[in-house]
């Protein structure tokens, strides 16, 4: 977390004694500072003690060591889940950010109607998931489906979208970057409300002129939200459970089993908190691996004022 | 979603164009656009249709697009099963504080760590951002030995469980979602602008009430429907605190309603589409205030 | 409940920042091993013996003091509608207990009880389900009730003998039946009487089941799919058809003393290799995919027979099926269906165990037992009403009531869920949802993991 630009410009310019300064901000962080020690801090490092045991929430926790973390390491359940956890994030995160840039500037205009249009594209994302999955699971149904229908008149073949092991995923990831998608579009145009708009206006100027623009001046600028969003969907694709709870029930197969599954199928279902919680620090040191790494990159691209 | 790409895609095209031609590719644009919100809407539309349909409808091949004769006692079905008018009142209770909530401590935080110095900066943002990346289903327990273990005046219990209490009190301490949010904007409002007022003798305080807060109105906005939506939609926390059924909120009621029996999609649809409304009525209220499109002046100095 | 400063604080919130608290000091480099703490065990035991202060005799009723109990189900909104209704009435009859009911879905249920025990906020009683019990009961949070059942003189002859049974282990009784589900062949009279096919009875088997499957399966619209199948179950779970499949070909599911599993037997495999047939080989029933999404293909008018649990029964109804049930198709090995009770169950470390206990003994009597009758939902527990009103209280309930003689309790051990998910992960994507390996290959397969589950009880 060493690169944070702001903070490197700011002591440069610093005017005011620290001390100050830095009283203000024990005001200002007081709120979150309680909240750190008390709802966070005490709750992860439980899960990290957890962990070092074997607990099965009813009876007492015994300390097994780093047994839990060694069993992982050839849990072939566990490989799989990882496996497919990965595939949704490398699919789900850039195809989700990708669009919803694309769409936010589409959105970010004076036509008549815009706020319907912008509303229709917000749907999905206030719906709870269960009536988000249901609707996918009539799309998705191999026999009265909508999208094998569609396809139907196109000629191609039905296909059997949630249970054929190679369509799963895929399936789930389409399913979640719709549903998604609102999220990051306004926090995109919340963004743009800081570009001054002759700069976004893109019909006054054409074609290339158009794409330069964007590309050094619009772009650059969008690159907070750019960095926020990305951070964030970063994180919450490593934590994707809802969508494969609610479209694999009873169980997830082997092709759509997810890291966050597997530990809420061991933590509740086979009375194994200790090595749920294993699981979910090693879900953890991933996702802070990846997450710094990110940070690491932004100074390359993240431009703040 | 190939509707979107006009907004992206280089032109390759060589300018200037036509007049003509450009206003062709303006109301393709637009088409297109209006029909992906159409794609968007659909399964909406499905589920208002299917709220209305009767349970024979509902399985017919070739799917049945409207109900023969619309079925609005699904609505009252739905409504009277259980109290719902209790639910809404404790589901607009809970989105309210947590709204604020999260709100105020978010915005302080983030205003600390954009705009103010002090030790241990950078790692205490980390730390904060590191909550965000445990999943939630292991602390659950550690979280719920917390509130059963804290006082509380009031309950039956003597503690926070059953009450609802644990439901938003965490609001009020912070966020990391929120105050990274708050940060990346505040980051990007002109140091200039704090430190003209710091020479004019303003108090960080002045200057975070003063400057920050009436140029993030657009991020707070999205905060602020953010907050409220996840609040309204949370089910599996409400579950795992209350106790009494009359204390459940809207969605967490709804979910008494889920099963594998297709019989009761009319009902689970007609719950979906009026605990969705509210929020609906919300998005278009708010949306005035995060997307200002062309009207907005920019606050780059 | 009155607030006790000594116990307010959880067992387990101790139990758990005490480990972290070792871990810490453990971390610093100055301790020794420390074990975790037990401080659940002192006040559990204590409040565990039954009262003696109440030395009133059998059928008195409850004579403590005042009490508000917590009483945690799953269910759907008519099933509380039902519940509460109970409780109502419990509390009528014994006014100084009130029963202050919780709910939950099936999914968030369990979720919400182990967090509660886990946290020290379990319910004092709560529902059940059978196989489940074990993994419960072996780790000592139920209350054993034989106490309470010898000082009160309570008959356990009253409810049904298998269901008793699964709550009964070597060292006590830790619960009582609430009410059982049994699995029965579902059919749609409409269907049967266009395509002039005569109605189950029980002198079918399974070769008769193929013969009206086939010939109640159709292609009506001629795209070469049938829209209409002769046979529908779910292959998801071993209760829905495929144990009794098991049963009725001679095999067993589990071993006697639950340590290994019996799965690998010729009997066994040809109990589900027979349901494997029916999607793939006969062609009468879809494959699990078709109706994965949009659910029970009976209930939608799609198919003409069912084999599942009585659990179905009120929505075939509300759906408008002309309902008809009959017993399941006798197999080469004769006739069994699978039998599944919901018990009540009491909270080893409730404050009011005297309380507790009426209310159980309230869910088990005849009164209790005609309320849940009425939702037609599951079958009394208690023989009178089970072979008194409840036959008459819908066509078809008496094949149901019958069923139980015949019925072998639905297996329950210790590590069910882990069981379940490793075998039916193989079965369903190998056997039922495709055809890729027999059911003898994908057994073989999954055998040497399941008896390693097993080998823990």
């Amino acid at each position: 977390m060493a690169v944070l630009p702001g903070g490197i410009r700011a002591a440069a310019r610093r005017r005011g004694p620290l001390d100050g300064e830095g009283r203000w901000a024990l005001l200002f962080l007081a709120p979150t500072l309680v909240g750190l020690a008390i709802l966070s801090a005490g709750p992860i490092l439980a899960t990290l003690a957890i962990s070092l045991t074997s607990w099965d929430l009813l009876q007492a926790p015994s300390l097994v060591g780093i047994d839990n973390f060694v069993a992982l390491a050839s849990d072939d359940r566990f490989l799989k889940a990882l496996r497919n956890t990965f595939f949704y994030t490398a699919t789900s995160v850039p195809i989700g950010l990708v669009i919803a840039l694309g769409l936010a500037l589409a959105l970010n205009q004076t036509i008549r109607g815009i706020a319907w249009i912008r509303t229709a594209y917000f749907l999905p994302v206030v719906t709870s998931t269960i009536a988000v999955a249901l609707v996918w699971q009539w799309i998705l149904s191999p026999d009265a489906g909508l999208l094998n229908q569609a396809l139907g008149v196109l000629g191609i073949a039905p296909r059997k979208w949630l249970v054929e092991p190679t369509l799963i995923m895929p399936s789930i990831v389409a399913m979640s970057i719709w549903q998604g998608l609102g999220t990051n579009v306004i926090i995109f145009l919340a963004g743009l409300q800081a570009i001054p708009t002759e700069l976004i206006d893109a019909a006054s100027v054409d074609g290339a002129a158009r794409w330069a623009r964007f590309r050094h001046v619009v772009l650059p600028l969008l690159t907070p939200s750019i960095f926020f969003t990305g951070v964030l969907s970063l994180i919450a694709s490593f934590q994707v459970f809802d969508q494969i709870f609610v479209l694999q029930r009873p169980r997830p197969t082997s092709a759509s089993i997810t890291v966050v599954y597997f530990i809420y199928e061991n933590g509740f279902k086979f009375f194994r908190m200790g090595y749920a919680s294993a699981a979910s620090w090693v879900l953890f040191l991933i996702v802070a691996f990846f997450t710094w790494l990110y940070f690491r990159g932004q100074a390359r691209w993240v431009h703040y004022q | 979603m190939s509707v979107l790409t006009p907004a992206v895609a280089p032109p390759t095209t060589l300018s200037p164009w036509p007049r003509r031609w450009r206003t062709v590719r303006r109301a393709v644009f637009i088409g297109l656009l209006v029909a992906g919100g159409i794609l968007m809407t659909v399964p909406f539309l499905w589920m208002i249709s299917t709220s209305l349909k009767t349970r024979a409808e509902v399985f017919a091949v070739p799917t049945v697009l409207l109900p023969a004769i619309p079925r609005f006692e699904n609505y009252s079905e739905m409504w009277n099963a259980l109290p719902f008018a209790a639910f809404f009142v404790n589901s607009v209770k809970l989105a309210v504080l947590n709204t604020l909530g999260t709100l105020l401590s978010c915005s302080m935080a983030a205003y600390a760590f954009a705009v103010l110095r002090f030790p241990f900066r950078g790692p205490l943002f980390a730390l904060l951002l590191v909550t965000l990346i445990i999943p939630f289903q292991v602390v659950l327990i550690p979280n719920f030995i917390l509130y059963r273990w804290l006082p509380h005046p009031f309950s039956e219990s003597g503690n926070w469980i059953g009450t609802h209490e644990p439901l938003w009190v965490g609001a009020f301490l912070g966020g990391a979602f929120g105050t990274f949010l708050l940060r990346q904007f505040f980051l990007s409002i002109p140091r200039e602008l704090a430190d003209a007022a710091r020479v004019d003798g303003a108090n960080p305080w002045q200057i975070y009430r003063l400057i920050y807060l009436p140029l993030a109105t657009p991020a707070l906005a999205t905060l602020a429907i953010f907050t409220f939506m996840w609040s309204w939609n949370d089910f599996i926390n409400p579950i795992i605190y209350l106790r009494d059924v009359n204390s459940f909120t809207l969605t967490a009621g709804l979910s008494l309603f889920q099963g594998q029996y297709v019989g009761k999609w009319p009902l689970l649809m007609a719950g979906a589409l009026v605990s969705v409304i509210p929020m609906i009525i919300l998005f278009v209220v708010a949306q005035r205030h995060f997307v200002r499109g062309i009207a907005m002046t920019g606050i780059k100095g | 409940m009155t607030r006790d400063p000594a116990t307010s604080r959880s067992a387990s919130a101790t139990i758990v920042l005490g480990a972290i608290l070792a871990l810490l000091v453990a971390a610093c480099g100055g301790a020794t091993t420390t074990t975790a703490p037990s401080a659940a065990a002192p006040s559990v035991a204590a409040s565990a013996e039954p009262s003696t202060a109440s030395a009133a005799p059998s059928d008195a009723g409850y004579t403590g003091p005042e009490a508000t109990i917590s009483y945690s189900i799953w269910g759907d909104p008519s099933e509380i509608k039902s519940q509460q209704a109970v409780v109502d009435a419990f509390h009528v009859v014994n006014p100084k207990i009130t029963v202050k009911v919780t709910v939950s879905d099936w999914d968030t249920y369990w979720d919400k009880l182990q967090t509660g025990i886990a946290g020290g906020d379990a319910p004092d009683v709560f529902a059940m389900d059978g196989p489940l019990f074990p993994d419960y009961q072996s780790r000592g949070v139920l209350l054993d009730l034989k106490p309470y059942i010898d000082k009160s003189g309570f008959d356990l002859g009253q409810l049904a003998d298998q269901a008793v049974g699964d709550f009964t282990t070597e060292t006590g009784q830790f619960g009582l039946p609430r009410d059982l589900n049994v699995i029965a062949l579902f059919y749609n009279k409409a269907m049967f009487d266009a395509a002039n096919v005569a109605y189950p009875d029980e002198t079918w088997d399974w070769a008769k089941l193929v013969a009206a499957a086939h010939s109640l399966t159709k292609d009506t619209n001629g795209d070469g799919k049938p829209d209409q199948w002769g046979f529908y179950t779910e292959t998801s779970d071993m209760e829905n058809y495929w144990s009794s499949l098991v049963w009725q070909n001679g095999g067993e599911v589990i071993s006697p003393d639950k340590k290994s599993t019996l799965l690998g037997t010729d009997q066994a495999v040809g109990g589900l290799q027979f349901l494997q047939d029916l999607i793939w080989k006969e062609k009468v029933m879809p494959e699990p995919a078709l109706f994965a999404e949009t659910g029970d293909a009976f209930e939608q008018g799609k198919a003409a027979m069912e084999a599942n649990g009585s659990w179905l029964v009120p929505t075939h109804l509300t759906a408008g099926i002309q309902l008809g049930i009959a017993p399941l198709p006798k197999g080469p090995a004769g006739q069994a269906t699978s039998i599944n009770p919901t018990g009540a169950v009491v909270f080893k470390g409730s404050k009011n165990p005297d309380a507790a206990w009426e209310f159980v003994k309230y869910l088990a009597s005849p009164a209790a037992q005609t309320k849940l009758m009425e939702l037609k939902a599951s079958l009394p527990a208690n023989k009178e009403v089970l072979s008194g009103p409840y036959g008459q209280s819908f066509d078809g309930a008496k094949v149901l009531a019958d069923s139980i003689a015949y019925a072998h309790i639905k297996p329950s051990f210790r590590g069910y869920n882990d069981f379940t998910t490793t075998l039916q992960t193989e079965l369903d994507e190998n056997v039922f949802n495709a055809p890729n390996k027999t059911v003898k290959e994908a057994i073989d397969a999954v055998l040497p993991s399941l008896n390693e589950i097993l080998a823990k009880q």
